[in-house]
């Protein structure tokens, strides 16, 4: 009887410690504020996307921005700072690219690579220099 | 022939020696608001901005829709009550360092300068001038700044009900490093 409490007893504990983990790592896990399995409202090649702003900002803002982008491109940079990653999207020889923001540490580095093509999707924020998306995931 | 070999060369130099232009795309500034009642910060990493050493000219372009608040909601309030932001959706800045030659983009140090210059936030167009500090290091151009922006300059209309959880005055900090443009 003494034998069955015991391995009660630390079975118990081993699960209890093992529920402890799992809802610890689940209240404190990193954010991911991507826009992941969202669909996207609009897919189209990332130099057509900065076309259309550079043509008329003012009709792109309104049909783009707030909306969910899915847009293929080649990588022409990557940069990082403490809290994002960006990636631009440029076809060779234009002045304009998109600027894709994904949040670190979801979004890791080594998935992109210059000069490779890659479909990206995030929210559409506007046009600066380049066109701005925010939030981004990498679509498959 | 000798001619405009010349002229070419004379063209190659000058343009090695104008193009002092430098961009930074991902400049960084945010704003602290701070309440009894609450804290708000938000942070936006995707300013544009345009500094030529050679007169000091000084650019900056921003979208409203790229600050990220810790709460979404927070964020839709800003973005829909307060900057209207898909009716207006950038802030810019354009102006003048004026005490430029007072830095040494080749030599490593920390140089305060002025600026002075229009900011346009929410479509309202004000006089705008603050302190900086210019960075080099190892060739890298690095700024920084702090400065008050009061929302009632600038006609954002912020609601009595919210009034108390909002500074008068919010605190504003831009850091961005630049890279030459060529």
């Amino acid at each position: 009887m003494t034998l069955f409490l015991k391995r009660f007893f630390i079975i118990s504990v081993v699960l209890v410690l093992f529920a402890g983990i799992f809802i610890w790592k689940w209240v404190f896990k990193e954010q991911d504020l991507s826009v992941g399995a969202q669909k996207a409202d609009v897919t189209l090649s990332s130099d057509m996307l900065v076309k259309e702003f550079e043509t008329n900002e003012n009709s792109a803002n309104a049909k783009y921005v707030n909306k969910i982008v899915d847009i293929k491109g080649t990588i022409e940079a990557i940069a990082e700072n403490d809290k994002e990653l960006t990636v631009t999207l440029k076809k060779a020889g234009d002045t304009g690219g998109v600027v894709c923001s994904f949040n670190k540490p979801v979004m890791d580095k080594s998935l992109f690579k210059v000069g490779s093509l890659i479909s990206i999707k995030g929210i559409c924020s506007g046009y600066l220099m380049d066109v701005v998306l925010n939030r981004c995931s990498i679509e498959k | 022939m000798r001619k405009i070999l010349f002229l070419f060369v004379l063209v190659f130099i000058s343009s090695t020696i104008f193009a002092q232009k430098y961009i930074s795309k991902t400049g960084h500034i945010w704003f602290f608001s701070h309440t009894p009642l609450e804290d708000i910060e938000a942070h936006n990493r995707q300013v544009v901005s345009i500094l030529d050493v050679s007169n000091g000219d000084l650019a900056f372009n921003l979208l409203i829709k790229s600050f990220e608040f810790k709460r979404a909601l927070m964020q839709e309030h800003f973005n829909e009550n307060y900057m209207e932001s898909d009716k207006i959706p950038k802030a810019t800045f354009k102006g003048k360092i004026s005490n430029i030659n007072k830095v040494d983009f080749k030599k490593d140090g920390k140089y305060p300068v002025d600026i002075s210059g229009d900011l346009t936030i929410h479509g309202v167009t004000k006089p705008f001038s603050t302190v900086a500090t210019i960075v080099i290091k190892s060739g890298v151009i690095t700024a920084k700044s702090n400065f008050a922006i009061i929302p009632k300059d600038y006609n954002i209309i912020i609601p009595s009900l919210v009034e108390n959880k909002i500074a008068k005055q919010i605190d504003t900090s831009v850091e961005l490093s630049y890279t030459a443009n060529n």
